[in-house]
Protein backbone atom coordinates (compact mmCIF):
# COMPACT_ATOMS: atom_id res chain seq x y z
CA UNK A 1 0.00 0.00 0.00
CA UNK A 2 2.68 2.34 1.05
CA UNK A 3 4.48 1.22 -2.56
CA UNK A 4 1.07 2.35 -4.45
CA UNK A 5 0.84 5.60 -2.12
CA UNK A 6 4.61 6.32 -3.37
CA UNK A 7 4.50 5.53 -7.30
CA UNK A 8 1.08 7.69 -6.97
CA UNK A 9 2.63 10.69 -5.50
CA UNK A 10 6.02 10.26 -7.83
CA UNK A 11 3.54 9.99 -11.11
CA UNK A 12 1.73 13.44 -9.80
CA UNK A 13 5.69 14.83 -9.53
CA UNK A 14 5.96 13.74 -12.99
CA UNK A 15 8.35 10.49 -12.38
CA UNK A 16 7.24 8.61 -15.65
CA UNK A 17 8.97 5.48 -14.45
CA UNK A 18 6.64 5.41 -12.01
CA UNK A 19 3.45 5.87 -14.15
CA UNK A 20 5.25 2.62 -16.16
CA UNK A 21 5.04 0.61 -12.74
CA UNK A 22 1.71 1.92 -11.31
CA UNK A 23 0.29 0.69 -15.87
CA UNK A 24 2.21 -2.49 -14.77
CA UNK A 25 0.88 -3.12 -11.42
CA UNK A 26 -2.84 -2.68 -12.50
CA UNK A 27 -2.72 -3.60 -16.42
CA UNK A 28 -3.81 -7.40 -15.88
CA UNK A 29 -6.79 -6.96 -13.26
CA UNK A 30 -8.07 -3.82 -15.29
CA UNK A 31 -8.19 -6.32 -18.12
CA UNK A 32 -9.75 -8.91 -16.56
CA UNK A 33 -12.89 -6.95 -15.27
CA UNK A 34 -12.74 -5.28 -18.94
CA UNK A 35 -12.74 -8.86 -20.15
CA UNK A 36 -15.68 -10.30 -17.78
CA UNK A 37 -17.87 -6.87 -18.99
CA UNK A 38 -17.28 -6.93 -22.78
CA UNK A 39 -16.83 -11.17 -23.31
CA UNK A 40 -13.83 -10.38 -26.09
CA UNK A 41 -9.95 -10.03 -25.86
CA UNK A 42 -10.50 -6.97 -28.27
CA UNK A 43 -12.66 -5.27 -26.80
CA UNK A 44 -11.30 -5.86 -23.29
CA UNK A 45 -7.94 -4.77 -24.31
CA UNK A 46 -9.40 -0.80 -25.55
CA UNK A 47 -11.07 -0.49 -22.89
CA UNK A 48 -8.53 -1.32 -20.57
CA UNK A 49 -6.07 0.64 -22.05
CA UNK A 50 -8.14 3.83 -22.22
CA UNK A 51 -9.32 3.60 -18.60
CA UNK A 52 -5.45 3.19 -17.61
CA UNK A 53 -4.50 6.17 -19.51
CA UNK A 54 -7.47 8.11 -18.13
CA UNK A 55 -6.52 7.25 -14.69
CA UNK A 56 -2.77 8.26 -15.29
CA UNK A 57 -3.83 11.45 -16.97
CA UNK A 58 -5.86 12.13 -14.44
CA UNK A 59 -3.86 11.19 -11.66
CA UNK A 60 -4.67 14.55 -9.58
CA UNK A 61 -8.58 13.70 -9.05
CA UNK A 62 -7.81 10.53 -7.68
CA UNK A 63 -8.58 10.98 -3.84
CA UNK A 64 -7.16 8.69 -1.26
CA UNK A 65 -9.23 9.79 1.16
CA UNK A 66 -12.51 9.13 -0.55
CA UNK A 67 -11.65 5.91 -2.28
CA UNK A 68 -8.83 2.80 -2.73
CA UNK A 69 -6.87 3.41 -6.14
CA UNK A 70 -7.99 -0.15 -7.65
CA UNK A 71 -12.23 1.05 -6.68
CA UNK A 72 -11.38 3.97 -8.28
CA UNK A 73 -9.69 2.44 -11.42
CA UNK A 74 -12.50 -0.29 -11.61
CA UNK A 75 -14.90 3.01 -11.68
CA UNK A 76 -12.82 4.06 -14.78
CA UNK A 77 -13.12 0.48 -16.50
CA UNK A 78 -16.65 0.17 -16.06
CA UNK A 79 -17.40 3.52 -17.68
CA UNK A 80 -14.65 2.73 -20.25
CA UNK A 81 -16.38 -0.75 -20.78
CA UNK A 82 -19.88 1.25 -21.37
CA UNK A 83 -18.78 3.57 -23.69
CA UNK A 84 -17.34 0.61 -26.36
CA UNK A 85 -20.94 -1.30 -25.91
CA UNK A 86 -22.38 2.24 -26.81
CA UNK A 87 -19.80 2.74 -29.15
CA UNK A 88 -20.17 -0.26 -31.03
CA UNK A 89 -24.13 -0.88 -30.16
CA UNK A 90 -22.60 -4.74 -29.45
CA UNK A 91 -26.46 -6.26 -29.72
CA UNK A 92 -27.95 -6.87 -26.20
CA UNK A 93 -29.74 -9.54 -27.07
CA UNK A 94 -28.04 -12.75 -25.91
CA UNK A 95 -25.94 -13.68 -29.22
CA UNK A 96 -25.31 -17.45 -27.33
CA UNK A 97 -28.74 -17.78 -26.64
CA UNK A 98 -30.16 -17.29 -29.98
CA UNK A 99 -27.25 -19.50 -31.21
CA UNK A 100 -27.87 -22.41 -28.91
CA UNK A 101 -31.85 -22.05 -29.88
CA UNK A 102 -31.09 -22.16 -33.73
CA UNK A 103 -28.61 -25.34 -33.06
CA UNK A 104 -30.87 -27.13 -30.98
CA UNK A 105 -33.67 -26.43 -33.89
CA UNK A 106 -31.37 -27.79 -36.96
CA UNK A 107 -29.98 -30.80 -35.48
CA UNK A 108 -31.30 -32.26 -31.89
CA UNK A 109 -27.78 -34.68 -31.45
CA UNK A 110 -25.22 -32.63 -30.42
CA UNK A 111 -22.04 -33.78 -32.10
CA UNK A 112 -18.84 -34.38 -29.87
CA UNK A 113 -17.43 -31.08 -30.20
CA UNK A 114 -20.70 -29.63 -28.39
CA UNK A 115 -20.87 -32.56 -26.17
CA UNK A 116 -17.05 -32.30 -25.18
CA UNK A 117 -18.24 -27.69 -24.62
CA UNK A 118 -21.25 -28.91 -22.20
CA UNK A 119 -18.90 -30.67 -19.94
CA UNK A 120 -16.64 -27.73 -19.27
CA UNK A 121 -19.07 -26.03 -16.66
CA UNK A 122 -16.68 -22.99 -16.83
CA UNK A 123 -17.83 -22.22 -20.46
CA UNK A 124 -21.64 -22.76 -19.32
CA UNK A 125 -21.06 -19.89 -16.55
CA UNK A 126 -19.54 -17.89 -19.00
CA UNK A 127 -22.36 -18.14 -21.36
CA UNK A 128 -24.91 -17.79 -18.54
CA UNK A 129 -22.37 -14.31 -17.85
CA UNK A 130 -22.58 -12.96 -21.34
CA UNK A 131 -26.72 -13.62 -21.45
CA UNK A 132 -26.80 -10.92 -18.73
CA UNK A 133 -27.76 -7.40 -18.89
CA UNK A 134 -24.87 -5.04 -19.12
CA UNK A 135 -26.01 -3.70 -15.94
CA UNK A 136 -26.57 -7.21 -13.92
CA UNK A 137 -23.36 -8.26 -15.63
CA UNK A 138 -21.06 -5.31 -14.07
CA UNK A 139 -23.11 -6.55 -10.62
CA UNK A 140 -22.37 -10.33 -10.97
CA UNK A 141 -18.43 -9.35 -11.97
CA UNK A 142 -17.66 -6.63 -9.06
CA UNK A 143 -19.41 -9.64 -6.90
CA UNK A 144 -18.17 -13.01 -7.92
CA UNK A 145 -14.27 -11.83 -9.56
CA UNK A 146 -13.21 -8.37 -7.67
CA UNK A 147 -14.92 -10.03 -4.22
CA UNK A 148 -16.18 -6.56 -3.51
CA UNK A 149 -18.60 -5.46 -0.84
CA UNK A 150 -21.94 -4.02 -1.76
CA UNK A 151 -20.75 -0.68 -0.61
CA UNK A 152 -17.48 -0.93 -3.79
CA UNK A 153 -19.94 -1.74 -5.84
CA UNK A 154 -22.31 0.66 -5.49
CA UNK A 155 -19.60 3.34 -5.53
CA UNK A 156 -17.92 1.81 -8.90
CA UNK A 157 -21.55 1.05 -10.71
CA UNK A 158 -22.59 5.14 -9.44
CA UNK A 159 -26.01 3.79 -7.63
CA UNK A 160 -27.37 2.93 -4.00
CA UNK A 161 -26.29 -0.13 -1.81
CA UNK A 162 -29.45 -1.45 -1.79
CA UNK A 163 -29.64 -1.17 -5.62
CA UNK A 164 -25.78 -2.71 -5.88
CA UNK A 165 -27.38 -5.64 -3.66
CA UNK A 166 -30.53 -6.06 -5.82
CA UNK A 167 -28.67 -5.92 -8.71
CA UNK A 168 -26.77 -8.96 -7.34
CA UNK A 169 -29.48 -11.17 -6.24
CA UNK A 170 -30.97 -10.56 -9.84
CA UNK A 171 -28.04 -11.82 -11.54
CA UNK A 172 -27.57 -14.57 -9.47
CA UNK A 173 -31.53 -15.87 -9.78
CA UNK A 174 -31.41 -15.74 -13.72
CA UNK A 175 -27.40 -17.00 -13.88
CA UNK A 176 -29.23 -19.85 -11.36
CA UNK A 177 -32.08 -20.48 -14.08
CA UNK A 178 -29.38 -20.26 -16.59
CA UNK A 179 -27.38 -23.08 -15.73
CA UNK A 180 -30.60 -25.24 -14.44
CA UNK A 181 -31.97 -25.00 -18.27
CA UNK A 182 -28.45 -26.08 -19.68
CA UNK A 183 -28.32 -28.82 -16.59
CA UNK A 184 -31.56 -30.09 -17.95
CA UNK A 185 -31.20 -29.96 -21.77
CA UNK A 186 -27.55 -31.95 -20.94
CA UNK A 187 -29.40 -34.91 -18.83
CA UNK A 188 -31.98 -35.20 -21.68
CA UNK A 189 -29.20 -35.42 -24.11
CA UNK A 190 -27.48 -38.02 -22.02
CA UNK A 191 -30.84 -40.12 -21.82
CA UNK A 192 -31.30 -39.67 -25.12
CA UNK B 1 -46.02 -23.22 12.80
CA UNK B 2 -45.71 -24.20 9.20
CA UNK B 3 -45.34 -21.14 7.43
CA UNK B 4 -45.08 -20.54 3.36
CA UNK B 5 -41.99 -22.31 1.49
CA UNK B 6 -38.82 -18.92 1.17
CA UNK B 7 -39.05 -17.35 -2.23
CA UNK B 8 -36.34 -17.24 -4.92
CA UNK B 9 -35.77 -13.43 -3.48
CA UNK B 10 -35.72 -15.18 -0.08
CA UNK B 11 -32.90 -17.41 -0.84
CA UNK B 12 -30.39 -15.38 -2.89
CA UNK B 13 -31.20 -12.58 -0.39
CA UNK B 14 -29.92 -15.49 2.57
CA UNK B 15 -26.88 -16.62 0.42
CA UNK B 16 -25.48 -12.99 -0.91
CA UNK B 17 -26.64 -11.87 3.25
CA UNK B 18 -28.72 -8.79 2.02
CA UNK B 19 -31.37 -9.15 4.59
CA UNK B 20 -31.76 -7.53 7.78
CA UNK B 21 -31.18 -9.74 10.97
CA UNK B 22 -35.21 -9.95 11.83
CA UNK B 23 -35.76 -11.37 8.60
CA UNK B 24 -32.93 -14.05 8.68
CA UNK B 25 -33.96 -15.07 11.70
CA UNK B 26 -37.65 -15.80 10.84
CA UNK B 27 -35.93 -17.46 7.77
CA UNK B 28 -33.50 -19.38 9.92
CA UNK B 29 -36.46 -20.38 12.19
CA UNK B 30 -38.35 -21.73 8.71
CA UNK B 31 -35.24 -23.64 7.32
CA UNK B 32 -35.12 -25.64 10.79
CA UNK B 33 -38.57 -27.32 9.97
CA UNK B 34 -38.78 -27.26 6.02
CA UNK B 35 -36.46 -29.75 4.62
CA UNK B 36 -37.93 -28.56 1.09
CA UNK B 37 -36.34 -24.73 1.69
CA UNK B 38 -33.50 -26.31 3.15
CA UNK B 39 -32.28 -28.43 -0.16
CA UNK B 40 -33.56 -24.98 -2.02
CA UNK B 41 -31.24 -23.03 -0.52
CA UNK B 42 -28.03 -25.59 -0.74
CA UNK B 43 -29.04 -26.13 -4.27
CA UNK B 44 -28.38 -22.07 -4.35
CA UNK B 45 -25.21 -22.12 -2.61
CA UNK B 46 -24.11 -24.66 -4.60
CA UNK B 47 -24.80 -22.36 -7.65
CA UNK B 48 -23.19 -19.48 -5.79
CA UNK B 49 -19.60 -21.05 -5.83
CA UNK B 50 -19.78 -22.73 -8.95
CA UNK B 51 -20.39 -19.04 -10.30
CA UNK B 52 -17.89 -17.55 -8.38
CA UNK B 53 -14.97 -20.30 -8.79
CA UNK B 54 -15.27 -20.81 -12.53
CA UNK B 55 -15.74 -16.82 -12.88
CA UNK B 56 -12.54 -16.59 -11.27
CA UNK B 57 -10.78 -19.37 -12.88
CA UNK B 58 -12.05 -17.96 -16.58
CA UNK B 59 -10.79 -14.86 -16.05
CA UNK B 60 -8.04 -15.23 -14.20
CA UNK B 61 -6.63 -17.44 -16.51
CA UNK B 62 -7.25 -14.53 -19.24
CA UNK B 63 -4.41 -12.22 -20.12
CA UNK B 64 -4.02 -9.66 -22.44
CA UNK B 65 -1.60 -9.55 -25.29
CA UNK B 66 1.82 -8.71 -25.78
CA UNK B 67 0.53 -5.38 -27.49
CA UNK B 68 -1.56 -4.14 -24.63
CA UNK B 69 1.77 -2.08 -22.78
CA UNK B 70 2.93 1.10 -21.31
CA UNK B 71 5.03 2.12 -25.03
CA UNK B 72 1.65 1.87 -26.47
CA UNK B 73 -0.03 5.12 -24.24
CA UNK B 74 3.48 6.69 -23.23
CA UNK B 75 3.16 9.35 -26.17
CA UNK B 76 -0.38 10.17 -24.47
CA UNK B 77 1.26 10.82 -21.18
CA UNK B 78 4.13 12.88 -22.98
CA UNK B 79 1.57 15.10 -24.52
CA UNK B 80 0.13 15.93 -21.13
CA UNK B 81 3.12 16.50 -19.58
CA UNK B 82 3.96 18.91 -22.40
CA UNK B 83 0.68 21.01 -21.86
CA UNK B 84 1.17 21.11 -18.32
CA UNK B 85 4.51 22.65 -18.79
CA UNK B 86 3.36 25.20 -21.42
CA UNK B 87 0.39 26.44 -18.86
CA UNK B 88 2.91 26.40 -15.95
CA UNK B 89 5.53 28.60 -17.82
CA UNK B 90 2.30 31.12 -18.47
CA UNK B 91 1.37 30.94 -14.48
CA UNK B 92 4.70 31.68 -13.53
CA UNK B 93 5.56 34.41 -16.11
CA UNK B 94 2.78 36.40 -16.03
CA UNK B 95 3.26 37.65 -12.79
CA UNK B 96 6.58 38.42 -13.64
CA UNK B 97 6.48 40.43 -16.26
CA UNK B 98 3.91 42.42 -14.13
CA UNK B 99 6.00 43.13 -11.68
CA UNK B 100 8.65 44.19 -13.74
CA UNK B 101 6.58 46.26 -15.30
CA UNK B 102 5.27 48.03 -12.25
CA UNK B 103 9.01 48.47 -11.46
CA UNK B 104 9.89 50.48 -14.34
CA UNK B 105 6.84 53.35 -13.51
Amino acid sequence: MKNLEMLIERWRAGDERAAEMLYNQHREQTFCLAYGLLGNAADAEEAAQDALTYALLHIHHFDERRSKFTTWLHTITVSKSRDILRKRHIPTFSLTAWFRDRQSLRDSSPGPEQRAAKNETHNAVWDAIQDLSPMLREAAILRHWGNLTYQEIAEILGCTMKTAQSRVRLAHQKLARILDEDDLQQTAEETR
Amino acid sequence: MKTKHLTPDDLTGYIYRTLDEGRREVMNAHLVECPTCRVSLTKQEMRQHQVSNELRATLNNAAPSPQMNFVAIAPRLHNRQRKQNIWLDKVIAVPTTSHLWHVSF
